[in-house]
């Protein structure tokens, strides 16, 4: 089955798309809204007729990398990269879910939704200079943004029972008078902790296509909303399978995982003046890893002819991304702000704060 | 009519201070403790302070000091009979009191005077006095002029360096604007905003921590031991006296203000 799923109908055969607002299916033509449980019935009812009346034959394969799937709706060819599991008709622009890279180890167990639309999107990055004076004027202007999707990103998930074992030097200082001196006294200690915990669903970026930093900068993301995957959520959005594969991926939470044991075991010498960990150690059991999609709106911002990429964690709207800065901003608030801390210094001693 | 009540009250001004005296006169021996002679020496020996450091020396005896206290009888008799040089009358007095019996001493400090004899020095010139206090009256005025004129010849005690005299004789805290203090503050205070500003543009980071995945109620302990290895002890030596402005009031002078509302300094003791 090298083809292409959409989710049809069953009142009118339009394509459905995903409502993140009403976390439903809507038909954008006959205005009939569906929950994930018709959207079930209806997949299992029609499973054989999309196989057969939406089937689009890949044309050609691995054609410089990319794959070309004719639409199913107006039959107009769709070209998508080998990593692409989910895309639009740039003709009729219906989904295309790209169903035969869903399949097997590729297929997800499970997914969050979208809950934030593309104009939360927009509003989100038009409020981003609030709080920010040193943001070029024009740089959140919605006109910026030169390119803005929402996509399901793959992720890996892991959880962990880590056992850490960490040793450290802790130093108590004492400091009195007596007299005309001052006696300092130090008690060493060696603080030994050994301890267990466990960690749930620590999310790693399983697409080399996006920025690890990126990702992790849109954490975190309510677990409480991952639901068993459906192919219907992915339409109206775009959808990468993943190219950075378990083990690989594996490593970044397990650095994390790491620092985070030794933060506990660390904090739970308390009552020192210095603690200084000598030595750490781990282990670490993955009980469970798990392949997810979760969503994120990208945001490529086009400023004065360099790229700004922003993400949006498309499940709790929080944006992010690196603002650019305008030096004349800066120069201009130091001196103002010189200026004011001398002015109250100023003021400050003729009301006779300083000595 | 108004002519009159004015050049009334004219005459009232003019008749009030009734026990006014003649300030040349530096020595009143009420309690009649010196001699003629021993005046006279006294007198000498003031006049020769008052003109060499341009503040005033006065030398009383009493023996009923009004029942104000020694100190308050002491100030008044200042104030009130306008001794001192200059606009914030600058001077000293020395009071012998035997209204209780005993020789209650007290001096007291006006104006300039205020800034030579700060409280350390007063308390040096009380000590030089009772060592001669059994030496006769004479020994210990003259003694007071004498030691008094050797911290004249020192000018303002250090402990007083930051302070001055105003116009209405009030003891007060020198001060300059901290420029150099100010320009520091003024130029950190800005870079540690501005950075703080420039930080909220950077919001790609990357994680290194998991601490938000962990589930707090799974921590458990299975060695949790802190050893005593070793203690050592330092001993430093810092004087307490710490010198400089440290405390603000400390060293100085203590001021206190008599009836007539002037500021004055001063100790006294019973020898």
């Amino acid at each position: 089955m090298n083809g292409t799923i959409d989710h049809k109908c069953p009142n009118c055969a339009a394509v459905l798309k995903f409502n993140p607002h009403g976390q439903n299916w809507k038909c954008e033509y006959c205005k009939s809204e569906f929950d994930s449980a018709q959207i079930e019935a209806i997949n299992e009812k029609s499973g054989k007729v999309i196989d057969e009346t939406t089937e689009a034959v890949k044309l050609q394969k691995d054609f410089n990398g990319m794959d070309i799937y004719s639409c199913p709706n107006c039959g107009a060819q769709i070209v998508a990269d080998e990593n692409t599991t989910a895309t639009s008709c740039v003709y009729c622009k219906s989904t295309a879910i790209l169903k035969n890279k869903l399949v097997g180890e590729f297929n997800p167990t499970k997914i969050i939704a979208f809950h934030k639309t593309k104009e939360d999107a927009i509003s989100a990055f038009q409020k981003i200079r609030k709080g920010r004076p040193f943001a070029p004027k024009e740089f959140n202007n919605p006109k910026n943004i030169d390119e803005m999707s929402g996509i399901y990103i793959p992720f890996w998930i892991y959880d962990f029972q880590a056992n850490g074992n960490l040793q450290a030097d802790a130093k108590r200082v004492n400091t009195w008078r007596s007299g005309d001196y001052m006696i300092t006294k130090t008690d060493v200690y060696l603080a030994l902790r050994s301890g267990h915990m466990e960690y749930d669903k620590i999310p790693v970026d399983g697409s080399e296509r996006f920025s690890n930093d990126i990702m992790n900068s849109i954490e975190p993301f309510d677990y409480n909303e991952l639901v068993d995957f459906n192919h219907a959520y992915l339409s109206g959005f775009l959808a990468e399978k993943y190219d950075v594969d378990s083990d690989k991926a594996l490593t970044d939470a397990v650095e994390r995982v790491k620092n985070s044991t030794t933060d506990v075991l660390r904090n739970s010498i308390t009552g020192y003046t210095s603690v200084v960990v000598t030595s750490a150690n781990h282990d670490l059991q993955l009980t469970n890893k798990e392949y997810v999609l979760l969503p994120v709106w990208m945001l490529n911002i086009k400023y004065k002819d360099k790229i700004y990429t922003f993400a949006m964690n498309g499940q709790t709207g929080k944006m992010i991304g690196d603002i650019p800065i305008e030096k004349k901003k800066v120069i201009i608030w130091w001196i103002c702000l010189f200026v004011l801390t001398f002015l109250v210094c100023i003021i400050v001693y003729l009301i006779g704060g300083i000595r | 009519m108004r002519k009159i009540l004015f050049s009334f009250a004219a005459l009232l001004c003019f008749a009030l201070p009734v026990h006014a005296l003649d300030t040349s006169v530096k020595v009143y021996d009420d309690a009649n403790l010196l001699t003629d002679y021993e005046e006279q020496q006294l007198s000498i020996q003031a006049q020769n302070f008052v003109d060499k450091y341009d503040m005033d020396l006065v030398l009383v005896t009493t023996s009923y000091n009004d029942g104000k206290g020694t100190k308050a009888y002491a100030q008044d008799f200042y104030d009130y009979n306008d001794f001192g040089v200059g606009n914030t009358n600058d001077g000293i007095l020395f009071l012998i009191d035997r209204t209780y019996g005993y020789n209650d001493t007290y001096m007291v400090t006006t104006g300039h005077a205020i800034l030579v004899y700060d409280d350390a020095r007063i308390n040096y010139i009380l000590d030089d006095i009772y060592a001669v206090r059994n030496n006769g009256y004479y020994t210990m005025f003259s003694t007071f002029i004498s030691s008094s004129s050797t911290y004249a010849d020192l000018g303002v005690a250090p402990s007083n360096e930051n302070m001055y005299i105003d116009e209405n004789g009030e003891y007060r805290e020198k001060r300059v604007f901290p420029l150099f203090m100010s320009i520091v503050i003024s130029i950190i205070v800005p870079t540690i905003i501005v950075i703080i500003l420039l930080l909220k543009n950077k919001m790609v980071r990357k994680a290194t921590k998991a601490t938000a995945y962990l589930d707090e109620s799974t921590i458990s302990y299975t060695q949790r031991e802190d050893r005593f290895i070793t203690t050592h002890t330092t001993r430093t030596y810092v004087p307490r006296s710490s010198s400089g402005r440290g405390g603000g009031s400390h060293g100085g002078s203590s001021i206190s203000r008599g009836s007539s509302g002037t500021s004055h300094g001063g100790g006294g003791r019973r020898m």
